[in-house]
């Protein structure tokens, strides 16, 4: 099967604004096939294979590639003499802006065996973004504006996903179903420039904005990195293990520490993501759990590093203000907030939802059916993560106030 | 940000959902059904789509109709001077330079705490990155304060390089733009060229080697600009502001606000006193001929000192050649003087006549404001025979119960003498613009006056420059000391070289001059002059020398491989 679509955007200029995104599948099914339809042991044997092209325009302006021109407001004039005038104010544009593309080619098998009491999935993808957009920093000089958001490089994204589901018991009053996923995946940088010229190439790119100061950034996109890595200084800890204020590897050796030292330490992608479910029926009970684990991924802890200080205790204004308690392992005076003491290992396990109910059935003579139950969200969490959560998306924590926890009792009556 | 689209390989059509102005996606569940009408569907989307793609920006127009007459070309000049008035076009909360605050993108606010803060003349008791690194002479490339001053001046450069484009005769007579309008126009391009040079020139003092454009570089397609050294950007500076001088209005002839030829004389008068700082060459003879040229021009000194820096001070000066004008109504900016008058006060609630109604920021024309900020170290009222204006009315300072002159903590706003020579009260006493709100400030800033150049001809003549007298050289210095004294009680009798940095301090303090005067003193890094938390130490202390050259941002390094950092960062 495969199908051509071709989608039009006024996001783009009328010269790139098209796209032609094909896609095409491949299936066998092989257990139709002679030699297996009468397998006892295969109930199912099914042979994907994929690959197609899809696009995306997300996240850049309406007109980010036209240069047209805005009137200024009226507390913005300019005085001549004795008038003010509202001049037109030119943007910054990128006339040669076009989609993002991203290639995916996908391998999988479908099975089932025994009757299909046990059934899954393994796949194979490799994913090639090219013309990724992002929001990045032009060369000062050649536009109405020091940021634009442009086609900046190319990613890969590869991966496997294995999923199996197992009904272990299953007649009329017992039922037991275990479920169970991993997953790999590896992000790469392979390219970045904003554009053909090899001038542009071998930069990073500043992402991650931060809270503390202005315009701060945390992570950096670089060739042969994962997007959005970490990009700090190295911290230099006591012998007993506590950071030292401001003392930071110098990477280069040229007794300063500044912008030069700074290193690509790890990033918020895990790349090892499991999960576990099940759910087991006895007669008029039932019981389930869902578990996740996380393996590698690593947090920014924003909430620490901004406020964890005793410059935020004991602030300018003269009052006394509430601090994370980070501050008590560190003893920081002044932010450090470009410290490689703040990008902790947020690798998790969570229970994030386990249930128990009965159904006591029908009463006064099936006037009224009662079902009890009992649903606690967010049952553990096991992380060395310090902060309040170790899932974030983006990988920067600016949380105060932890997950909660949720109990439910519910009593479910039917007339 | 990245965005990692997945979408499964189904099949979808597109309907144009005119209500949100955006294509919707619907997935199409029985394709075997509706293949055909998808197609049917499909193509006449495709036919009715092609045309609703042409969307244009509401309320917006394009360069053909901003350029279509000399009346667009004066709003568009007024667009490039914008590029140092304002922060940005929409209101004072609006920047053109995206990743800092406004504020710190306005280009006298990032000048000034560039060349104050670092000096003995000024600290700021904010925490904000990038501000406590100047008095601690401890900056980076990535200070937000230097990426606002560097990205500001560049695009201004920028205005006035795609300005410059839309102005030459075979542009103009395309247009049908003749007679009086082209040369008005005429006169607007040698302004822009003359912003530009100005513009290139603080980037020499402060970068010394930033990269380099003129109109012959498009401003949209993708280029990687190549740097220019400190001593090749003199040259072009210098050589740029001889020639464009000529095409620009005479002096004192111009609407207020507008350079003149006597702009372009003072610039030049300004450069040529630091080129050996520049270049290792000393111009003082021709500082002496451009700093004459300024004189001779017909301006004179304010009779009042301190008129120069209230709220009409665009009203019966002669003695300033350039401001920058603000108005607390229609042109606000939170950089400019209202950063200069809101930092050095504080916001309280005393009423007149009450003893802390000094240091309120009613008292300073801004009730709504008072930052508390900025304040001299003990050095520059140590300059002035007392730290008031009873001797020298040029001592503006703020010294009264509760202040102090030590700084034990640079945190802490009542150690330090406030500095309230820029206010926004009238010559008159009273608030300007009171339906403003109370925070934006109507005093314009000075770019050029006359008392700068006084002290540049007796600086270019004391240092030997040729075509100097040492009598007139005196008698200038003296008319300052008369203005500030109200007699010749002040006089010199003879003038050392230590003499003319010490007035440049009384006469220009928190005007943007005091690191350059430093620097060309050879005491901005050096231990031979020290001041308080210099260095961040309380008593002072030398720095390395590369200090002395501010370093490229290292958002432009990033973006453009052209560039080399300068030297120690």
């Amino acid at each position: 099967m495969g199908s051509v679509r071709t989608d039009g955007s006024s996001r783009f200029g009328p010269s790139y604004r098209w796209g032609v995104f094909p896609s095409g599948a491949f299936t066998w099914r092989i257990n139709q096939e002679n030699f297996l339809k009468n397998s006892k042991v295969i109930s199912d044997l099914k042979l994907r294979i994929s690959d197609g092209i899809t696009g995306n325009q997300d996240g850049i302006g309406f007109y980010n590639y036209l240069n047209y021109y805005s009137q200024s407001g009226n507390t913005s004039q300019v005085n001549f003499g004795n008038n003010f005038y509202n001049f037109w104010s030119p943007s910054a544009y990128a006339a040669d802006l076009k989609w993002e593309e991203t290639e995916t080619k996908d391998a999988g098998i479908d099975f089932g065996f025994f009757n299909n009491r046990i059934t899954g999935s393994i796949d194979y993808y490799y994913k090639k973004t090219s013309n990724l957009l992002a929001t990045v920093y032009v060369p000062t000089l050649t536009n109405f504006g020091n940021q634009l958001t442009r086609n900046v490089g190319n990613m890969t994204d590869e991966g496997v996903d294995l999923n199996i589901n197992v009904a272990v018991v299953k007649n009329k009053n017992f039922t037991w179903d275990v479920g169970f996923n991993v997953a790999y995946n590896k992000f790469t940088i392979t390219n970045l420039s904003v554009s053909q010229d090899s001038l542009a190439k071998l930069v990073n790119y500043a992402v991650g904005g931060i809270s503390g100061g202005t315009g701060n950034t945390i992570q950096v996109h670089s060739v042969g990195y994962q997007p959005y890595s970490f990009y700090v200084l190295q911290q230099v800890y006591t012998t007993n293990g506590k950071p030292i204020e401001g003392a930071y590897v110098d990477q280069n050796r040229d007794g300063i520490i500044n912008q030069s030292d700074l290193i690509h330490y790890k990033s918020p992608f895990a790349p090892f993501t499991f999960g576990f479910s099940t759910g087991i029926t006895y007669k008029k009970w039932s019981f389930s759990t869902v578990l996740r684990a996380s393996i590698g991924n690593y947090m920014y802890n924003n909430a620490a590093s901004n406020l964890a200080v005793t410059r935020n205790v004991l602030n300018p204004v003269g009052f006394l203000q509430n601090s994370p308690s980070a501050i008590l392992n560190t003893n920081f005076y002044n932010n450090q907030f470009f410290s490689s003491y703040y990008v902790e290992n947020a690798s998790f396990l969570k229970m994030d939802n386990l249930s128990v109910s009965y159904n006591v059935g029908a009463l006064s003579n099936n006037k009224y059916r009662l079902r009890l139950s009992l649903n606690y969200q967010n049952v553990f969490t096991v992380t060395k993560y310090t902060g309040s959560d170790p899932e974030i998306y983006g990988g920067i924590d600016n949380v105060l106030y932890p997950r909660p926890r949720i109990i439910t009792l519910g009593a479910n009556l039917g007339f | 940000m990245f965005y990692i689209h997945v979408q499964e390989l189904s099949h979808w059509v597109q309907t144009w959902d005119s209500n949100h102005m955006k294509f919707k996606l619907r997935n199409m569940k029985n394709i075997l059904f509706k293949i055909p009408l998808s197609i049917i569907l499909f193509t006449a989307m495709f036919i009715s789509c092609s045309k609703d793609l042409n969307r244009l920006p509401a309320n917006s127009v394009f360069t053909d109709s901003v350029y279509s007459n000399a009346a667009g070309y004066k709003l568009q000049l007024a667009n490039v001077y914008a590029g140092y008035v304002l922060t940005g076009s929409n209101g004072p909360g609006s920047s053109d330079i995206a990743g800092v605050d406004a504020g710190t993108s306005d280009f006298i606010r990032c000048l000034w705490n560039v060349q104050e803060l670092s000096t003995d003349e000024a600290v700021c008791a904010w925490g904000d990155p990038g501000v406590p690194d100047f008095h601690n002479m401890s900056w980076t490339s990535s200070d937000p304060i230097l990426i606002g001053l560097y990205s500001r001046s560049i695009y201004q450069i920028t205005l006035c390089n795609d300005y410059i484009t839309h102005c030459t005769s075979t542009v103009l007579q395309s247009k049908g733009i003749t007679g009086t309008d082209a040369t008005n126009i005429g006169i607007y391009n040698a302004e822009a060229r003359f912003l530009r040079a100005f513009q290139y020139s603080v980037l020499m003092d402060a970068f010394a080697n930033p990269p380099f454009a003129t109109e012959t570089t498009p401003v949209g397609p993708l280029s990687f600009p190549k740097q220019i050294s400190r001593a090749n950007l003199f040259t072009y500076v210098t050589s740029e502001l001889l020639s464009c001088s000529s095409a620009m209005a005479a002096p004192r002839q111009n609407e207020y606000g507008r350079a003149d030829q006597a702009a372009a004389w003072a610039l030049l008068a300004r450069l040529y006193l630091n080129a050996g700082v520049y270049t290792g060459t000393t111009k003082y003879d021709s500082a002496i001929i451009y700093a004459n040229k300024v004189i001779s021009a017909g301006y004179s000194l304010h009779p009042h000192y301190a008129n120069l820096f209230k709220a009409d001070n665009n009203l019966n000066n002669p003695e300033v050649i350039m401001a920058i004008p603000y108005d607390g109504l229609n042109t606000q900016t939170y950089g400019g003087t209202t950063f200069l008058v809101n930092s050095a006060c504080v916001n309280s609630t005393y009423t007149a006549g009450s003893p802390g109604y000094a240091m309120s920021s009613a008292n300073y024309g801004v009730p709504s404001g008072g930052w508390g900020g900025n304040r001299a170290t003990a050095n520059l009222p140590a300059l002035f025979p007392t730290a008031d204006t009873t001797v020298d009315k040029r001592g503006i300072f703020l010294n009264t119960t509760g202040v102090t002159s030590t700084i034990n903590s640079i945190a802490t706003f009542s150690q330090g003498i406030p500095v309230v020579k820029f206010t926004n009260m009238t010559s008159a006493g009273v608030q300007a613009e009171p339906t403003a709100g109370g925070t934006f400030v109507s005093t314009d800033f000075p770019l050029f006056r006359l008392a700068e150049q006084y002290l540049i001809y007796a600086e270019a003549t004391l240092r030997g420059g040729a075509g100097g007298n040492a009598a007139t050289a005196l008698n200038y210095m003296n008319l300052l000391r008369q203005r500030a004294y109200g007699n010749t009680s002040g006089n010199f009798a003879s003038i050392a070289l230590s003499d003319i940095l010490n007035e440049r301090g009384r006469e220009l303090y928190w005007e943007c001059f005091r690191r350059t005067d430093l620097i060309r003193y050879g005491q901005f890094t050096s231990g031979s002059y020290l001041w308080p938390w210099k260095g961040g130490v309380a008593s002072g202390t030398g720095v390395d020398g590369h200090y002395n050259i501010y370093p490229i941002p290292v958002t432009d390094l990033q973006a453009n491989s052209n560039l080399t950092q300068n030297t120690g960062y």
